[in-house]
């Protein structure tokens, strides 16, 4: 049998946290022995849940006891307020609608070309609570830090997902025959929601020569009165639309390097968790093939070229697009990319080789580098 | 029938659960927590958790029945007052009243001895 004379200290946060549960009057007068206690206890059984319930339960019940209100809640006018409290808490709660659920299945990832200046056409499907009416107020993109802003020209709805596959340039020509075709303006009308939406976004862009991701767009509408704030995002690259004089046949390669280094900077900004994606960005645009521990590039191949290998630090023009990567080094299995937006701040951001090699591009913050890897 | 309805004051004065079982640890002596977890697990095989513990040591100090002894050490000890040890007292006597009935009728109806 142990000795229960020995009570050890390193439980002590433990058994101090277990104590904010008991009121301060009583943490004052049982506070230090009630810890001695239990740093004994743990010191014994380091895990018990019914313990651990045991000691929150009291501390609840003698919070009540303290404030009188254990005997309260138990008398008749206790009860019959306690009654009518819940009631105009449901009743609250019923009378208060709670925002719709949206939620968004675009995959994104595509590259294209549009006359500039000029608007295109951008999709992004999203499903909804059946019943759902709301007004959207208002529709922003977001961009890639570094790349010019597209803007928006204007939203339509169509009824069903599976409509206008293509749409082509904005605004979108009614199909005659089929009303289901016909888009429904999305800015500014209430609109009742399928299950299954596609909203239609006409994006307008300016510069010729330039690339304009879009990462996904902001959405500002109305429900109940209620003013609420969505984010539709494509799940796994930003679309990037390449500003062309004319419609032009083959893919320039001005488009092609600069939408590849959008997918990168911007899987790169990006830290894991800020966005909700499906899958790391650029996935299937962008995997690092370095694997030798001497080098300190991170080099990127096109899987659909597969010999055109490129340093990131060559990739990123920053004449067009206000990203410099100021420096790549590998370190432990991590790559530290340092990265300039706009002549501004250097950002930080860290590339785990072995998260890259399964295909991925995927950037940390500093703070949350992963361990690395053996 | 032989038992007699005992006075409600009387009866409600009686310990029991862990408040009988910490009365008893601290008849022969002194303890702190720990001590009396340890000790009533090991005479009546029940394990009191902390919560329970600590709030019938507060409401048998509360009520007299027990006094905290001044101690440099964080575990505080406690031991049994003069009333503590009448209350324990009353519930045994009470507690073998009832067992003396009990056995009473078994033997007269089971002639169990």
């Amino acid at each position: 049998m142990r000795s229960d004379a020995v009570a050890t200290s390193r439980y002590g946060a433990r058994a101090q946290r277990s104590l904010r549960w008991y009121p301060r009057v009583w943490r004052e007068r049982y506070g230090e022995e009630f810890c001695a206690h239990l740093e004994a206890e743990f010191d014994e059984r380091p895990w018990s849940p019914r313990r651990g319930a045991n000691v929150a339960l009291h501390g609840l019940v003698t919070r009540l006891q303290l404030q009188r209100l254990l005997r309260w809640t138990v008398g008749v006018t206790g009860l019959a307020a306690m009654t009518v409290a819940v009631v105009l808490i449901v009743a609250a709660v019923l009378a208060t609608p709670s925002p719709p659920t949206l939620t968004a299945t675009s995959s994104g990832g595509g590259t294209f070309t549009a006359d500039a200046p000029g608007v295109t056409t951008m999709t992004f499907g999203f499903g909804a609570r059946p019943g759902t009416v709301l007004r959207i107020l208002s529709v922003h993109v977001i961009g890639v830090p570094g790349f010019p802003l597209a803007t928006v020209a204007g939203a339509d709805f169509a009824a069903v997902s599976s409509d206008v596959i293509n749409p082509g340039p904005w605004p979108m020509a009614e199909t005659a025959n089929l009303s289901l075709h016909n888009p429904v303006p999305a800015l500014g009308r209430t609109v009742a929601l399928a299950r299954h939406n596609t909203l239609y976004v006409g994006v307008r862009v300016a510069r010729v020569h330039h690339v304009y991701p879009v990462v996904g767009v902001r959405v500002v509408y109305l429900d109940h009165g209620r003013r609420y704030t969505t984010t539709m995002l494509n799940r796994s690259a930003p679309d990037v639309v390449c500003a062309v004089a004319t419609e032009v046949v083959a893919m320039p390669s001005w488009c092609t390097i600069d939408s590849v280094a959008a997918s990168a900077v911007e899987a790169a900004l990006y830290p894991v968790g800020s966005v909700t994606r499906a899958e790391p960005l650029a996935l299937r645009y962008v995997q690092a093939i370095s694997q030798t521990a001497q080098s300190r590039d991170l080099i990127l191949q096109h899987p659909a070229t597969a010999t055109e290998l490129m340093s990131i630090a060559g990739l990123v023009d920053e004449r067009l697009t206000g990203v410099a990567i100021e420096s790549v080094s590998l370190s432990r299995g991590v790559f530290h990319v340092a990265v300039r937006v706009g002549g501004r701040a250097i950002q930080h951001v860290c590339l785990p080789r072995d998260v890259i090699q399964n295909g991925g591009v995927v950037g940390y913050p500093p703070s949350n580098c992963p361990p690395p890897s053996n | 029938m032989t038992s007699q309805r005992r006075p409600r004051a009387e009866v409600e004065g009686l310990l029991s659960g862990a408040s009988f079982y910490i009365l008893t640890s601290l008849a022969d002596g002194e303890k702190h927590g720990y001590a009396l977890t340890k000790d009533i697990e090991g005479f009546a095989g029940v394990r009191i958790a902390p919560g329970t513990l600590y709030e019938a040591l507060a409401r048998l100090e509360g009520r007299g029945l027990i006094e905290a002894v001044p101690s440099q050490d964080r575990r505080r000890p406690y031991r049994l007052s003069g009333a503590g040890a009448s209350a324990l007292d009353a519930t045994l006597r009470e507690q073998e009243r009832l067992v003396a009935e009990s056995r009473a009728r078994l033997r007269r109806s089971w002639s169990v001895a």
